[in-house]
Protein backbone atom coordinates (compact mmCIF):
# COMPACT_ATOMS: atom_id res chain seq x y z
CA UNK A 1 0.00 0.00 0.00
CA UNK A 2 1.53 3.33 -1.05
CA UNK A 3 1.96 6.28 1.28
CA UNK A 4 -0.83 8.24 -0.40
CA UNK A 5 -3.19 5.26 -0.07
CA UNK A 6 -2.45 5.10 3.67
CA UNK A 7 -3.18 8.84 3.97
CA UNK A 8 -6.47 8.36 2.12
CA UNK A 9 -7.41 5.45 4.37
CA UNK A 10 -6.61 7.50 7.50
CA UNK A 11 -8.66 10.39 6.06
CA UNK A 12 -11.81 8.28 5.68
CA UNK A 13 -11.19 6.41 8.94
CA UNK A 14 -11.07 9.77 10.78
CA UNK A 15 -14.36 10.81 9.15
CA UNK A 16 -15.90 7.53 10.32
CA UNK A 17 -14.54 7.92 13.86
CA UNK A 18 -15.65 11.55 14.23
CA UNK A 19 -19.20 10.43 13.43
CA UNK A 20 -18.91 7.80 16.18
CA UNK A 21 -17.67 10.48 18.61
CA UNK A 22 -20.56 12.69 17.56
CA UNK A 23 -23.03 10.00 18.65
CA UNK A 24 -21.17 9.34 21.89
CA UNK A 25 -22.00 12.91 22.98
CA UNK A 26 -25.61 11.82 23.41
CA UNK A 27 -25.12 8.09 23.85
CA UNK A 28 -28.00 7.83 26.33
CA UNK A 29 -30.43 9.42 23.86
CA UNK A 30 -29.02 7.25 21.09
CA UNK A 31 -29.61 4.04 23.08
CA UNK A 32 -33.14 5.14 24.01
CA UNK A 33 -33.96 5.88 20.37
CA UNK A 34 -32.97 2.29 19.55
CA UNK A 35 -35.26 0.73 22.15
CA UNK A 36 -38.13 0.47 19.63
CA UNK A 37 -36.48 -2.75 18.47
CA UNK A 38 -37.67 -4.37 21.72
CA UNK A 39 -41.32 -3.83 20.77
CA UNK A 40 -40.86 -4.72 17.09
CA UNK A 41 -38.90 -7.88 17.86
CA UNK A 42 -41.29 -8.97 20.59
CA UNK A 43 -44.36 -8.49 18.36
CA UNK A 44 -42.87 -10.28 15.36
CA UNK A 45 -41.75 -13.24 17.51
CA UNK A 46 -45.22 -13.51 19.07
CA UNK A 47 -46.94 -13.38 15.66
CA UNK A 48 -44.72 -16.12 14.30
CA UNK A 49 -45.21 -18.27 17.39
CA UNK A 50 -48.97 -18.05 16.80
CA UNK A 51 -48.37 -18.89 13.14
CA UNK A 52 -46.37 -21.99 14.08
CA UNK A 53 -49.05 -23.09 16.56
CA UNK A 54 -48.23 -26.59 17.67
CA UNK A 55 -45.90 -27.19 14.71
CA UNK A 56 -42.18 -27.20 15.38
CA UNK A 57 -41.12 -26.67 11.77
CA UNK A 58 -42.32 -24.68 8.73
CA UNK A 59 -40.67 -24.40 5.29
CA UNK A 60 -37.58 -26.11 6.65
CA UNK A 61 -37.15 -23.65 9.53
CA UNK A 62 -37.64 -24.75 13.14
CA UNK A 63 -39.43 -22.49 15.59
CA UNK A 64 -36.26 -21.83 17.61
CA UNK A 65 -34.33 -21.07 14.41
CA UNK A 66 -36.96 -18.63 13.25
CA UNK A 67 -36.63 -16.62 16.47
CA UNK A 68 -32.93 -16.15 15.67
CA UNK A 69 -33.70 -15.47 11.99
CA UNK A 70 -36.01 -12.67 13.15
CA UNK A 71 -33.29 -11.39 15.46
CA UNK A 72 -30.89 -10.93 12.54
CA UNK A 73 -33.42 -9.26 10.20
CA UNK A 74 -34.76 -6.96 12.93
CA UNK A 75 -31.26 -5.93 13.96
CA UNK A 76 -30.46 -5.12 10.29
CA UNK A 77 -33.78 -3.29 9.82
CA UNK A 78 -33.20 -1.13 12.89
CA UNK A 79 -29.53 -0.52 12.17
CA UNK A 80 -29.44 0.50 8.51
CA UNK A 81 -29.40 4.22 7.80
CA UNK A 82 -32.86 4.98 6.44
CA UNK A 83 -32.25 8.74 6.78
CA UNK A 84 -29.39 8.66 4.30
CA UNK A 85 -31.59 9.37 1.28
CA UNK A 86 -33.19 12.33 3.06
CA UNK A 87 -29.80 13.64 4.16
CA UNK A 88 -28.49 13.63 0.60
CA UNK A 89 -31.64 15.37 -0.61
CA UNK A 90 -31.25 17.95 2.16
CA UNK A 91 -27.57 18.50 1.24
CA UNK A 92 -28.48 19.08 -2.40
CA UNK A 93 -31.50 21.28 -1.83
CA UNK A 94 -30.12 23.41 1.01
CA UNK A 95 -26.84 23.91 -0.82
CA UNK A 96 -24.93 22.32 2.09
CA UNK A 97 -23.28 20.09 -0.46
CA UNK A 98 -20.97 23.05 -1.21
CA UNK A 99 -19.21 22.43 2.10
CA UNK A 100 -18.40 18.88 0.98
CA UNK A 101 -17.57 19.41 -2.68
CA UNK A 102 -14.82 21.95 -2.02
CA UNK A 103 -12.78 19.53 0.09
CA UNK A 104 -10.21 17.00 -1.08
CA UNK A 105 -12.36 13.90 -0.64
CA UNK A 106 -15.05 12.03 -2.47
CA UNK A 107 -18.54 13.09 -1.41
CA UNK A 108 -19.79 9.52 -1.80
CA UNK A 109 -17.02 8.04 0.36
CA UNK A 110 -17.49 10.82 2.91
CA UNK A 111 -21.21 10.01 3.07
CA UNK A 112 -20.40 6.31 3.35
CA UNK A 113 -18.08 6.91 6.33
CA UNK A 114 -20.64 9.09 8.08
CA UNK A 115 -23.42 6.59 7.45
CA UNK A 116 -21.23 3.68 8.57
CA UNK A 117 -20.42 5.42 11.85
CA UNK A 118 -24.13 5.54 12.63
CA UNK A 119 -24.79 1.99 11.38
CA UNK A 120 -21.98 0.40 13.42
CA UNK A 121 -23.19 1.99 16.64
CA UNK A 122 -26.81 1.06 15.86
CA UNK A 123 -25.69 -2.49 15.16
CA UNK A 124 -23.87 -2.88 18.47
CA UNK A 125 -26.76 -1.44 20.50
CA UNK A 126 -29.54 -3.30 18.65
CA UNK A 127 -27.68 -6.58 18.65
CA UNK A 128 -26.97 -6.35 22.40
CA UNK A 129 -30.62 -5.59 23.19
CA UNK A 130 -32.19 -8.23 20.98
CA UNK A 131 -29.61 -10.89 21.85
CA UNK A 132 -30.93 -10.91 25.41
CA UNK A 133 -34.48 -11.30 24.09
CA UNK A 134 -33.53 -14.08 21.66
CA UNK A 135 -31.79 -15.96 24.48
CA UNK A 136 -34.99 -15.66 26.51
CA UNK A 137 -37.29 -16.89 23.70
CA UNK A 138 -35.05 -19.62 22.23
CA UNK A 139 -32.28 -20.47 24.62
CA UNK A 140 -31.82 -24.00 23.30
CA UNK A 141 -30.66 -22.88 19.84
CA UNK A 142 -26.91 -22.52 19.40
CA UNK A 143 -25.95 -20.81 16.12
CA UNK A 144 -23.19 -22.57 14.16
CA UNK A 145 -19.76 -20.93 14.39
CA UNK A 146 -19.77 -20.35 10.60
CA UNK A 147 -23.16 -18.67 11.01
CA UNK A 148 -21.66 -16.17 13.42
CA UNK A 149 -18.43 -15.59 11.49
CA UNK A 150 -20.19 -15.10 8.14
CA UNK A 151 -21.95 -12.09 9.63
CA UNK A 152 -18.82 -9.98 9.24
CA UNK A 153 -18.44 -10.13 5.41
CA UNK A 154 -22.12 -10.72 4.61
CA UNK A 155 -23.42 -7.92 6.84
CA UNK A 156 -20.70 -5.57 5.56
CA UNK A 157 -21.68 -6.18 1.93
CA UNK A 158 -25.41 -6.11 2.77
CA UNK A 159 -25.04 -2.70 4.40
CA UNK A 160 -22.99 -1.54 1.42
CA UNK A 161 -25.77 -2.58 -0.97
CA UNK A 162 -28.30 -0.77 1.22
CA UNK A 163 -26.07 2.33 1.21
CA UNK A 164 -25.74 2.28 -2.58
CA UNK A 165 -29.51 1.91 -3.08
CA UNK A 166 -30.20 4.80 -0.71
CA UNK A 167 -27.60 6.94 -2.51
CA UNK A 168 -29.03 6.15 -5.95
CA UNK A 169 -32.43 7.44 -4.79
CA UNK A 170 -31.00 10.36 -2.77
CA UNK A 171 -28.92 11.63 -5.67
CA UNK A 172 -32.08 11.71 -7.78
CA UNK A 173 -32.68 14.97 -5.87
CA UNK A 174 -30.35 16.56 -8.42
CA UNK A 175 -33.11 16.06 -10.99
CA UNK A 176 -36.29 15.70 -8.96
CA UNK A 177 -37.63 18.30 -6.60
CA UNK A 178 -38.16 15.72 -3.90
CA UNK A 179 -36.35 12.41 -3.67
CA UNK A 180 -38.39 11.58 -0.58
CA UNK A 181 -41.06 10.07 -2.84
CA UNK A 182 -38.82 7.02 -2.91
CA UNK A 183 -38.36 6.70 0.84
CA UNK A 184 -41.49 4.81 1.72
CA UNK A 185 -41.59 2.72 -1.47
CA UNK A 186 -37.93 1.70 -1.36
CA UNK A 187 -37.83 0.96 2.34
CA UNK A 188 -41.02 -1.12 2.28
CA UNK A 189 -40.10 -3.01 -0.88
CA UNK A 190 -36.64 -3.66 0.52
CA UNK A 191 -37.98 -5.16 3.72
CA UNK A 192 -40.73 -7.26 2.10
CA UNK A 193 -38.82 -8.53 -0.95
CA UNK A 194 -35.65 -8.89 1.09
CA UNK A 195 -37.19 -11.54 3.34
CA UNK A 196 -37.32 -9.16 6.27
CA UNK A 197 -40.89 -10.06 7.20
CA UNK A 198 -41.22 -13.60 5.87
CA UNK A 199 -38.17 -15.81 5.18
CA UNK A 200 -37.83 -16.50 1.45
CA UNK A 201 -37.98 -20.27 2.24
CA UNK A 202 -41.62 -19.76 3.19
CA UNK A 203 -42.57 -17.86 0.01
CA UNK A 204 -44.66 -19.57 -2.69
CA UNK A 205 -42.40 -21.14 -5.34
CA UNK A 206 -43.73 -18.74 -8.01
CA UNK A 207 -42.44 -15.74 -6.05
CA UNK A 208 -39.05 -17.10 -5.06
CA UNK A 209 -37.26 -15.97 -8.28
CA UNK A 210 -38.08 -12.39 -7.23
CA UNK A 211 -35.52 -12.75 -4.48
CA UNK A 212 -32.87 -13.78 -6.99
CA UNK A 213 -33.58 -10.96 -9.43
CA UNK A 214 -33.58 -8.15 -6.87
CA UNK A 215 -30.75 -7.04 -4.56
CA UNK A 216 -32.93 -6.79 -1.43
CA UNK A 217 -32.47 -10.37 -0.22
CA UNK A 218 -28.72 -9.70 -0.14
CA UNK A 219 -29.40 -7.21 2.65
CA UNK A 220 -31.78 -9.13 4.92
CA UNK A 221 -32.19 -12.76 3.90
CA UNK A 222 -28.56 -13.76 3.18
CA UNK A 223 -27.11 -12.99 6.64
CA UNK A 224 -30.20 -14.28 8.51
CA UNK A 225 -30.40 -17.51 6.51
CA UNK A 226 -26.67 -18.22 6.90
CA UNK A 227 -26.92 -17.47 10.62
CA UNK A 228 -29.37 -20.31 11.19
CA UNK A 229 -28.44 -22.71 8.34
CA UNK A 230 -24.77 -22.14 7.62
CA UNK A 231 -23.31 -24.11 4.71
CA UNK A 232 -20.03 -23.12 3.15
CA UNK A 233 -21.20 -23.50 -0.48
CA UNK A 234 -24.30 -21.41 0.31
CA UNK A 235 -22.04 -18.79 1.89
CA UNK A 236 -19.93 -18.62 -1.29
CA UNK A 237 -23.07 -18.44 -3.43
CA UNK A 238 -24.48 -15.55 -1.37
CA UNK A 239 -21.10 -13.79 -1.26
CA UNK A 240 -20.84 -13.96 -5.06
CA UNK A 241 -24.41 -12.61 -5.32
CA UNK A 242 -23.58 -9.68 -3.07
CA UNK A 243 -20.38 -8.87 -4.98
CA UNK A 244 -22.41 -8.97 -8.20
CA UNK A 245 -24.95 -6.46 -6.82
CA UNK A 246 -22.24 -4.21 -5.38
CA UNK A 247 -20.60 -4.11 -8.81
CA UNK A 248 -23.81 -3.47 -10.77
CA UNK A 249 -25.39 -0.95 -8.37
CA UNK A 250 -22.05 0.69 -7.58
CA UNK A 251 -21.41 1.31 -11.30
CA UNK A 252 -24.91 2.72 -11.65
CA UNK A 253 -24.35 5.03 -8.70
CA UNK A 254 -21.03 6.32 -10.04
CA UNK A 255 -22.59 6.95 -13.43
CA UNK A 256 -25.52 8.79 -11.84
CA UNK A 257 -23.24 10.78 -9.52
CA UNK A 258 -20.95 11.96 -12.34
CA UNK A 259 -23.95 13.19 -14.32
CA UNK A 260 -25.52 14.75 -11.23
CA UNK A 261 -22.43 16.76 -10.33
CA UNK A 262 -22.35 18.26 -13.80
CA UNK A 263 -25.89 19.47 -13.52
CA UNK A 264 -25.68 20.76 -9.98
CA UNK A 265 -27.72 23.96 -9.65
CA UNK A 266 -27.32 25.73 -6.36
CA UNK A 267 -29.06 28.99 -5.82
CA UNK A 268 -27.06 31.83 -4.36
CA UNK A 269 -26.59 32.48 -0.67
CA UNK B 1 2.63 39.67 -5.77
CA UNK B 2 2.34 40.09 -9.52
CA UNK B 3 1.14 36.61 -10.42
CA UNK B 4 -2.57 36.27 -11.10
CA UNK B 5 -4.22 34.09 -8.49
CA UNK B 6 -7.52 34.09 -10.35
CA UNK B 7 -8.14 34.58 -14.03
CA UNK B 8 -11.66 34.60 -15.41
CA UNK B 9 -12.51 34.82 -19.12
CA UNK B 10 -16.04 35.08 -20.54
CA UNK B 11 -17.50 33.05 -17.68
CA UNK B 12 -21.21 32.37 -18.08
CA UNK B 13 -23.62 30.24 -16.08
CA UNK B 14 -27.18 29.60 -17.12
CA UNK B 15 -29.74 27.77 -14.98
CA UNK B 16 -32.91 26.09 -16.16
CA UNK B 17 -35.83 26.83 -13.84
CA UNK B 18 -39.21 25.11 -13.96
CA UNK B 19 -42.16 27.45 -14.41
CA UNK B 20 -45.08 26.74 -12.13
CA UNK B 21 -48.30 28.13 -13.61
CA UNK B 22 -51.08 28.95 -11.13
CA UNK B 23 -54.17 26.76 -10.71
CA UNK B 24 -54.78 23.05 -10.29
CA UNK B 25 -55.43 22.46 -14.00
CA UNK B 26 -52.16 24.05 -15.01
CA UNK B 27 -50.28 22.17 -12.29
CA UNK B 28 -51.67 18.92 -13.70
CA UNK B 29 -50.71 19.97 -17.25
CA UNK B 30 -47.19 20.80 -16.06
CA UNK B 31 -46.78 17.22 -14.86
CA UNK B 32 -46.85 16.00 -18.46
CA UNK B 33 -45.57 19.04 -20.28
CA UNK B 34 -43.30 20.96 -17.93
CA UNK B 35 -42.23 24.41 -19.02
CA UNK B 36 -38.88 25.92 -18.25
CA UNK B 37 -37.21 29.27 -18.45
CA UNK B 38 -33.52 29.99 -18.54
CA UNK B 39 -31.83 32.30 -16.06
CA UNK B 40 -28.46 33.76 -16.85
CA UNK B 41 -26.99 33.92 -13.35
CA UNK B 42 -23.55 35.03 -14.57
CA UNK B 43 -23.00 36.75 -17.91
CA UNK B 44 -19.66 36.83 -19.62
CA UNK B 45 -17.50 37.74 -16.62
CA UNK B 46 -13.93 38.87 -17.18
CA UNK B 47 -11.55 39.75 -14.36
CA UNK B 48 -8.26 38.82 -12.75
CA UNK B 49 -7.20 38.84 -9.12
CA UNK B 50 -3.55 39.29 -8.24
CA UNK B 51 -1.85 37.09 -5.71
CA UNK B 52 -2.12 38.66 -2.24
CA UNK B 53 -4.92 41.02 -3.27
CA UNK B 54 -8.03 41.58 -1.13
CA UNK B 55 -11.05 41.75 -3.38
CA UNK B 56 -14.63 42.52 -2.44
CA UNK B 57 -17.07 40.85 -4.78
CA UNK B 58 -20.39 42.47 -4.05
CA UNK B 59 -23.86 42.88 -5.46
CA UNK B 60 -27.53 42.68 -4.52
CA UNK B 61 -29.18 39.30 -3.88
CA UNK B 62 -29.37 37.23 -7.05
CA UNK B 63 -26.59 39.16 -8.76
CA UNK B 64 -24.47 36.04 -9.31
CA UNK B 65 -21.83 36.43 -6.54
CA UNK B 66 -22.27 33.03 -4.95
CA UNK B 67 -22.62 31.33 -8.32
CA UNK B 68 -19.25 32.82 -9.33
CA UNK B 69 -17.59 31.67 -6.09
CA UNK B 70 -19.01 28.19 -6.59
CA UNK B 71 -17.59 28.07 -10.10
CA UNK B 72 -14.21 29.32 -8.91
CA UNK B 73 -14.09 26.63 -6.20
CA UNK B 74 -15.06 23.94 -8.72
CA UNK B 75 -18.48 23.19 -7.23
CA UNK B 76 -20.44 24.37 -10.25
CA UNK B 77 -19.66 23.77 -13.90
CA UNK B 78 -19.99 26.90 -16.06
CA UNK B 79 -22.16 26.97 -19.16
CA UNK B 80 -19.28 28.56 -21.06
CA UNK B 81 -16.04 30.44 -20.48
CA UNK B 82 -12.74 29.76 -18.79
CA UNK B 83 -11.28 30.21 -15.34
CA UNK B 84 -7.90 29.45 -13.79
CA UNK B 85 -7.47 29.52 -10.04
CA UNK B 86 -3.81 29.19 -8.99
CA UNK B 87 -3.23 27.73 -12.42
CA UNK B 88 -5.90 25.01 -12.00
CA UNK B 89 -9.10 24.64 -13.93
CA UNK B 90 -11.49 24.60 -10.94
CA UNK B 91 -14.18 22.28 -12.28
CA UNK B 92 -11.80 19.87 -13.96
CA UNK B 93 -9.19 19.80 -11.17
CA UNK B 94 -11.46 20.38 -8.19
CA UNK B 95 -9.71 18.00 -5.78
CA UNK B 96 -6.19 19.24 -6.61
CA UNK B 97 -7.33 22.84 -6.25
CA UNK B 98 -9.05 22.15 -2.93
CA UNK B 99 -5.66 21.53 -1.28
CA UNK B 100 -4.71 25.16 -2.05
CA UNK B 101 -7.89 27.07 -1.30
CA UNK B 102 -10.03 27.59 1.77
CA UNK B 103 -13.56 28.80 2.15
CA UNK B 104 -15.92 30.07 4.80
CA UNK B 105 -19.59 30.28 3.97
CA UNK B 106 -21.05 32.51 6.68
CA UNK B 107 -24.42 30.80 6.57
CA UNK B 108 -23.15 27.22 6.33
CA UNK B 109 -20.93 25.93 9.09
CA UNK B 110 -18.25 23.33 8.50
CA UNK B 111 -17.67 22.71 12.21
CA UNK B 112 -19.20 19.67 13.96
CA UNK B 113 -22.00 21.18 15.99
CA UNK B 114 -21.94 18.84 19.00
CA UNK B 115 -18.16 18.48 19.19
CA UNK B 116 -15.47 20.98 20.21
CA UNK B 117 -13.70 22.86 17.35
CA UNK B 118 -10.54 20.86 18.13
CA UNK B 119 -12.22 17.72 16.74
CA UNK B 120 -12.99 19.47 13.44
CA UNK B 121 -9.42 20.80 13.27
CA UNK B 122 -8.06 17.27 13.76
CA UNK B 123 -10.43 15.95 11.10
CA UNK B 124 -9.38 18.69 8.68
CA UNK B 125 -5.71 17.89 9.29
CA UNK B 126 -6.45 14.37 8.04
CA UNK B 127 -8.67 15.57 5.18
CA UNK B 128 -5.91 17.88 3.96
CA UNK B 129 -3.34 15.13 4.58
CA UNK B 130 -1.15 17.19 6.94
CA UNK B 131 1.41 15.32 9.01
CA UNK B 132 0.97 15.62 12.75
CA UNK B 133 3.97 17.91 13.33
CA UNK B 134 2.91 20.39 10.61
CA UNK B 135 -0.65 20.33 11.91
CA UNK B 136 0.38 20.99 15.54
CA UNK B 137 2.68 23.84 14.55
CA UNK B 138 0.10 25.47 12.30
CA UNK B 139 -2.69 25.02 14.83
CA UNK B 140 -0.62 26.58 17.64
CA UNK B 141 0.13 29.54 15.38
CA UNK B 142 -3.54 30.01 14.43
CA UNK B 143 -4.74 29.55 18.02
CA UNK B 144 -2.53 32.47 19.06
CA UNK B 145 -3.33 34.56 16.00
CA UNK B 146 -7.10 34.24 16.24
CA UNK B 147 -7.17 34.04 20.03
CA UNK B 148 -9.30 30.92 20.28
CA UNK B 149 -7.42 29.06 23.03
CA UNK B 150 -10.12 29.63 25.64
CA UNK B 151 -12.85 27.78 23.71
CA UNK B 152 -11.02 25.24 21.58
CA UNK B 153 -12.37 22.38 23.73
CA UNK B 154 -15.90 23.76 24.13
CA UNK B 155 -18.64 22.17 21.99
CA UNK B 156 -19.48 24.37 19.01
CA UNK B 157 -23.14 24.59 20.04
CA UNK B 158 -22.06 26.47 23.17
CA UNK B 159 -19.96 29.09 21.34
CA UNK B 160 -21.09 32.59 20.47
CA UNK B 161 -21.42 33.36 16.76
CA UNK B 162 -18.27 35.48 16.89
CA UNK B 163 -16.27 32.65 18.47
CA UNK B 164 -17.72 30.20 15.98
CA UNK B 165 -16.69 32.33 13.03
CA UNK B 166 -13.13 32.58 14.34
CA UNK B 167 -13.06 28.80 14.70
CA UNK B 168 -14.43 28.51 11.13
CA UNK B 169 -11.57 30.72 9.97
CA UNK B 170 -8.99 28.52 11.74
CA UNK B 171 -10.50 25.42 10.10
CA UNK B 172 -10.27 27.13 6.71
CA UNK B 173 -6.64 28.21 7.25
CA UNK B 174 -5.18 24.99 8.69
CA UNK B 175 -3.77 23.78 5.37
CA UNK B 176 -2.30 27.25 4.65
CA UNK B 177 -4.38 28.00 1.55
CA UNK B 178 -3.15 30.54 -1.00
CA UNK B 179 -6.66 31.91 -1.55
CA UNK B 180 -9.57 32.09 0.85
CA UNK B 181 -13.11 32.59 -0.35
CA UNK B 182 -15.25 34.25 2.29
CA UNK B 183 -18.95 34.31 1.57
CA UNK B 184 -20.58 36.79 3.97
CA UNK B 185 -18.25 35.95 6.87
CA UNK B 186 -19.56 38.65 9.20
CA UNK B 187 -23.26 37.93 8.73
CA UNK B 188 -25.13 38.07 12.03
CA UNK B 189 -22.12 39.23 14.07
CA UNK B 190 -22.28 42.16 16.48
CA UNK B 191 -20.14 45.27 15.88
CA UNK B 192 -17.28 44.13 18.14
CA UNK B 193 -17.16 40.58 16.77
CA UNK B 194 -17.21 41.95 13.20
CA UNK B 195 -14.28 44.21 13.97
CA UNK B 196 -12.26 41.40 15.57
CA UNK B 197 -12.88 39.06 12.63
CA UNK B 198 -11.94 41.76 10.11
CA UNK B 199 -8.68 42.45 11.95
CA UNK B 200 -7.81 38.75 11.88
CA UNK B 201 -8.54 38.46 8.17
CA UNK B 202 -6.38 41.51 7.49
CA UNK B 203 -3.53 40.09 9.56
CA UNK B 204 -3.65 36.82 7.62
CA UNK B 205 -3.55 38.70 4.34
CA UNK B 206 -0.56 40.77 5.46
CA UNK B 207 1.49 38.11 7.21
CA UNK B 208 0.88 35.20 4.84
CA UNK B 209 0.13 37.00 1.59
CA UNK B 210 -3.14 35.09 1.31
CA UNK B 211 -5.43 36.28 -1.47
CA UNK B 212 -8.81 37.23 -0.01
CA UNK B 213 -11.93 36.96 -2.14
CA UNK B 214 -14.86 38.19 -0.11
CA UNK B 215 -18.55 38.65 -0.75
CA UNK B 216 -20.51 40.69 1.73
CA UNK B 217 -23.52 42.93 2.09
CA UNK B 218 -21.70 44.80 4.82
CA UNK B 219 -19.96 47.94 3.56
CA UNK B 220 -17.73 47.85 6.66
CA UNK B 221 -16.16 44.59 5.47
CA UNK B 222 -15.29 46.20 2.16
CA UNK B 223 -14.06 49.45 3.65
CA UNK B 224 -11.81 47.88 6.27
CA UNK B 225 -10.62 44.80 4.41
CA UNK B 226 -10.45 45.37 0.69
CA UNK B 227 -8.25 47.23 -1.74
CA UNK B 228 -10.45 46.57 -4.72
CA UNK B 229 -14.13 46.07 -5.32
CA UNK B 230 -16.05 44.37 -8.11
CA UNK B 231 -19.75 45.15 -8.17
CA UNK B 232 -22.00 42.66 -9.85
CA UNK B 233 -25.58 43.23 -10.88
CA UNK B 234 -27.82 40.84 -12.80
CA UNK B 235 -24.81 38.65 -13.52
CA UNK B 236 -22.68 41.42 -15.06
CA UNK B 237 -19.75 43.43 -13.72
CA UNK B 238 -20.85 47.03 -13.38
CA UNK B 239 -17.86 48.34 -11.43
CA UNK B 240 -14.27 47.12 -11.04
CA UNK B 241 -11.86 49.55 -9.34
CA UNK B 242 -10.08 50.20 -6.08
CA UNK B 243 -12.23 51.04 -3.06
CA UNK B 244 -10.85 54.60 -2.77
CA UNK B 245 -11.69 55.23 -6.42
CA UNK B 246 -15.23 54.11 -5.70
CA UNK B 247 -15.53 56.68 -2.95
CA UNK B 248 -14.01 59.50 -5.02
CA UNK B 249 -16.21 58.73 -7.98
CA UNK B 250 -19.40 58.81 -5.98
CA UNK B 251 -18.50 61.15 -3.16
CA UNK B 252 -19.92 64.33 -4.55
CA UNK B 253 -22.29 64.61 -1.63
CA UNK B 254 -21.74 65.78 1.92
CA UNK B 255 -24.03 65.53 4.90
CA UNK B 256 -24.14 68.73 6.99
CA UNK B 257 -25.64 68.55 10.45
CA UNK B 258 -26.14 71.77 12.43
CA UNK B 259 -27.13 72.19 16.08
CA UNK B 260 -28.93 75.48 16.70
CA UNK B 261 -28.80 77.75 19.79
CA UNK B 262 -32.24 79.20 19.18
CA UNK B 263 -35.05 77.58 17.25
CA UNK B 264 -34.71 78.21 13.51
CA UNK B 265 -38.06 79.18 12.10
CA UNK B 266 -37.36 80.00 8.46
CA UNK B 267 -37.35 77.11 6.02
CA UNK B 268 -33.90 76.27 4.63
CA UNK B 269 -33.62 76.26 0.85
CA UNK B 270 -30.34 76.21 -0.99
CA UNK B 271 -29.18 75.19 -4.50
CA UNK B 272 -28.09 71.52 -4.61
CA UNK B 273 -29.33 70.81 -1.08
CA UNK B 274 -31.85 68.27 0.16
CA UNK B 275 -33.33 68.68 3.61
CA UNK B 276 -33.06 65.43 5.56
CA UNK B 277 -34.23 66.47 9.01
CA UNK B 278 -35.43 69.68 10.70
CA UNK B 279 -36.44 70.20 14.30
CA UNK B 280 -36.33 73.36 16.43
CA UNK B 281 -32.70 72.84 17.39
CA UNK B 282 -31.40 70.54 14.64
CA UNK B 283 -30.98 70.74 10.88
CA UNK B 284 -29.62 68.04 8.57
CA UNK B 285 -29.06 68.55 4.82
CA UNK B 286 -27.15 66.85 2.02
CA UNK B 287 -25.23 68.90 -0.51
CA UNK B 288 -24.51 67.79 -4.04
CA UNK B 289 -21.10 69.38 -4.66
CA UNK B 290 -21.69 69.35 -8.41
CA UNK B 291 -24.29 72.07 -7.79
CA UNK B 292 -23.03 73.95 -4.78
CA UNK B 293 -19.88 74.07 -2.64
CA UNK B 294 -19.95 72.92 0.97
CA UNK B 295 -18.46 76.27 2.00
CA UNK B 296 -21.33 78.26 0.44
CA UNK B 297 -23.94 76.10 2.11
CA UNK B 298 -22.23 76.51 5.52
CA UNK B 299 -22.06 80.29 4.98
CA UNK B 300 -25.76 80.40 4.20
CA UNK B 301 -26.51 78.35 7.32
CA UNK B 302 -24.39 80.67 9.48
CA UNK B 303 -26.16 83.72 8.06
CA UNK B 304 -29.61 82.31 8.47
CA UNK B 305 -29.42 80.58 11.90
CA UNK B 306 -27.82 81.00 15.33
CA UNK B 307 -25.54 77.95 15.12
CA UNK B 308 -23.89 76.26 18.10
CA UNK B 309 -22.14 73.39 16.33
CA UNK B 310 -21.73 72.00 12.83
CA UNK B 311 -20.51 68.63 11.49
CA UNK B 312 -19.75 67.59 7.92
CA UNK B 313 -19.62 63.89 6.99
CA UNK B 314 -19.27 61.84 3.83
CA UNK B 315 -22.12 59.50 3.07
CA UNK B 316 -21.29 55.94 4.16
CA UNK B 317 -20.06 53.42 1.59
CA UNK B 318 -23.31 51.55 1.98
CA UNK B 319 -25.15 54.54 0.58
CA UNK B 320 -22.74 54.76 -2.34
CA UNK B 321 -23.29 51.11 -3.20
CA UNK B 322 -27.04 51.61 -2.93
CA UNK B 323 -26.73 54.52 -5.34
CA UNK B 324 -24.80 52.39 -7.85
CA UNK B 325 -27.46 49.66 -7.74
CA UNK B 326 -30.17 52.30 -8.16
CA UNK B 327 -28.47 53.88 -11.15
CA UNK B 328 -28.19 50.47 -12.78
CA UNK B 329 -31.86 49.74 -12.25
CA UNK B 330 -32.79 53.07 -13.79
CA UNK B 331 -30.63 52.35 -16.85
Amino acid sequence: MGKSMIKKFIKYWTIFSIELKNHFVYLGDFILSNLSIVVAYFVSVQLWLIGYGTRQEMAGIYKQELIWYLLVVQVIHFSVDYTLMLNIEEDVQSGNITNYLNKPYSYLLYTYCISSGKVVLNLIINFSISLLMALFFAKSFVPPLGGVLQLFPILFLGFLIHFILQCICGIAAFWLERATVFVWVLNTVMLVLGGGLIPIDAWPDSLKPLADYTPFSAIFYYPAKLFIHFKFDLFLHFLAGQIFWVFILGSLLLLEYRRAIRKLDINGG
Amino acid sequence: MDMDAIEVRNLTKTFRVKIKPPGLKNSFKALFKPQYRWIEAVKNLNFTVKSGETLAFIGPNGSGKSTTIKMLTGILFPTSGEARVLGFNPWKERKKLSFHIGSVFGQKSQLWYHLPPMETFYLFSKIYELDFHTFRQRLDYLIDLLEIKSFIHTPVRKLSLGQRMRAELVACLLHKPSIIFLDEPTIGLDVVAKQILREHIRTINRTEGTTIFITSHDAGDIETLCERVIILNLGKIIYDRDVNGLKKMYLHRRVIEATLNTPGKDPFTCKGCTLLEKTDYKLKVTVDTHWNSTRDVINQLLNQYDIEDITITEPPLEEIIRQIYKEQEEE
